[in-house]
């Protein structure tokens, strides 16, 4: 038997699936922290989904320290609401400072609610596209969410920095307070390539043992 | 016993409206509620006020604040068995004994739109989509709503008291587990459109347990601790 060329790419296919799965497991699981006393500002990549969701995120936020900053929000391109949240928010926010701490970006929404499973995996592909040159170019220390479509593809693509080597990026996701038994889609995926996943539900905690659960955070 | 104190003063408040129920039977409930965790299951609440005051003649009046006005909302979605049931006049006739002058109903995407009025004492009033409703919240003594999240954490979170009322046809809706959740834990009152009346005319706002904010700074810290600003 010959040596057939095709099973040659074959095993380079393989051997590079390997390696990136490698690569994906010990970026998941480096949850590096920072040394305690820390000052140095925590770049943001907020994830806004519309409704309760943005809601909820922005809660999450305004609890935050003037040292999470750049704050940098992604909102759906067809979510009109968030944006004016948004600047309302940041605007009381930025009471002593002049420079605004923050950007808004818009990318493709990845599934529309109850969009069938097909082409929810077409328009996630679609927004993968848009993510990645975003978070590339933003390059976030950490990247929050809370369960919105759009929040998968760049969680993805903020572990693709890590793949690369060329930042870990901190992921942490809040599931929604809406959410008392099951976890949502994006909650089920990002469990397992999250590095800080928060349940605001103690029935999840117990479903989901590696969550963190701090009472009703929102 | 802080609770106990709060029920004697809302009840005492509510003295000038209407005779509130006899002080021992709040008392017991109050025990009773307590004493079993199983008490506290899914269904005890809402529906049992109803079997357990079998006078129709006149309707409880809420304690605490006055219902001069109900805002109705179905968030963005549409429930026009709610618009047709709340507008209908056996509805509105028992809201009007609870001392209700005006309703504002938030139809969303429903095809059900009833003409909005002014009387010489009752106003409806009606409208699809406002950019907030948070006024509409803000200025009523009662809120009816779907089960929506959104719709019951704003209308929890001012503070009012809320009657959830279940889609029948949307049973499996994911948007169901948090107004359960909340209704098992005493936070609203929960029915369907069928059985809203029978609520309505046995409303006991005080049997509703106060529903505090959450606490995000708990996260703010946690998050702190993980980039070392603490």
């Amino acid at each position: 038997m010959g040596w057939r060329p095709g099973a040659g790419v074959g095993v380079l296919a393989l051997a590079a699936a390997a390696c990136l799965a490698l690569r994906l497991f010990v970026t998941v699981r480096n949850h590096k922290r920072r040394v305690a006393g820390e000052r140095r500002p925590v770049r943001l990549l907020l994830v806004l989904g519309s409704g309760g969701h943005t809601t909820e995120m922005l809660r999450l936020v305004n609890s935050l320290s003037p040292l999470y900053a750049p704050r940098h929000y992604v909102i759906a391109n067809t979510d009109k609401m968030s944006e004016e949240k948004v600047r309302i928010i940041e605007a009381a926010k930025n009471e002593k400072d002049t420079e605004p701490q923050y950007t808004i970006h818009r990318i493709p929404r990845s599934r529309e609610v109850r969009q069938s499973w097909i082409s929810s995996v077409v328009t996630t592909v679609y927004s993968i596209l848009y993510s990645i040159p975003l978070v590339f170019q933003l390059k976030p220390d950490m990247v929050m969410c809370n369960g919105p479509g759009t929040c998968v593809p760049l969680c993805l693509s903020a572990l693709l920095l890590g793949i690369f080597g060329i930042k870990k990026v901190l992921i942490i996701y809040v599931e929604s307070i809406c959410r008392v038994e099951t976890l949502s889609l994006s909650g089920k995926i990002l469990y397992y390539l999250s590095d800080y996943f928060f349940v605001q539900w103690s029935t999840l905690k117990e479903k989901y043992p590696k969550s963190i659960y701090l009472g009703r955070i929102v | 016993m802080q609770r106990l104190l709060l029920l004697l003063l809302l009840s005492s408040s509510s003295l000038q409206v209407a005779p509130p129920p006899p002080a021992a039977t709040r008392g017991e409930r109050l025990v009773g509620r307590s004493g079993s965790a199983a008490a506290r299951s899914l269904g005890e609440r809402g529906w049992s006020a109803a079997s357990r005051t079998p006078s129709r003649a006149g309707a409880r009046v809420p304690a605490g604040e006055a219902m001069d006005s109900v805002f109705v909302t179905v968030g963005t979605t549409s429930f026009d068995q709610l618009i047709e049931c709340v507008s209908s006049d056996a509805v509105t006739r028992i809201l009007q004994t609870l001392g209700c002058r005006k309703l504002t109903l938030q139809v969303g995407r429903g095809s059900v739109e009833p003409k909005a009025f002014t009387g010489p004492s009752f106003t409806l009033d009606v409208f699809r989509f406002k950019e907030s409703i948070a006024e509409d919240i803000q200025s009523a003594g009662l809120v009816i709503s779907h089960a929506g999240a959104g719709s019951c954490l704003e209308a929890l979170g001012a503070g009012k008291p809320l009657i959830v009322v279940i889609n029948e046809n949307l049973m499996d809706n994911h948007q169901l587990e948090l107004a359960k959740r909340l209704h098992r834990d005493g936070h609203l009152l929960y029915c369907t459109c069928s059985t809203l009346p029978e609520t309505l005319r046995s409303l006991d706002f005080a049997s509703l347990e106060p529903f505090p904010p959450g606490h995000p700074e708990k996260f703010a810290n946690f998050v702190d601790r993980i980039v070392g600003f603490q």
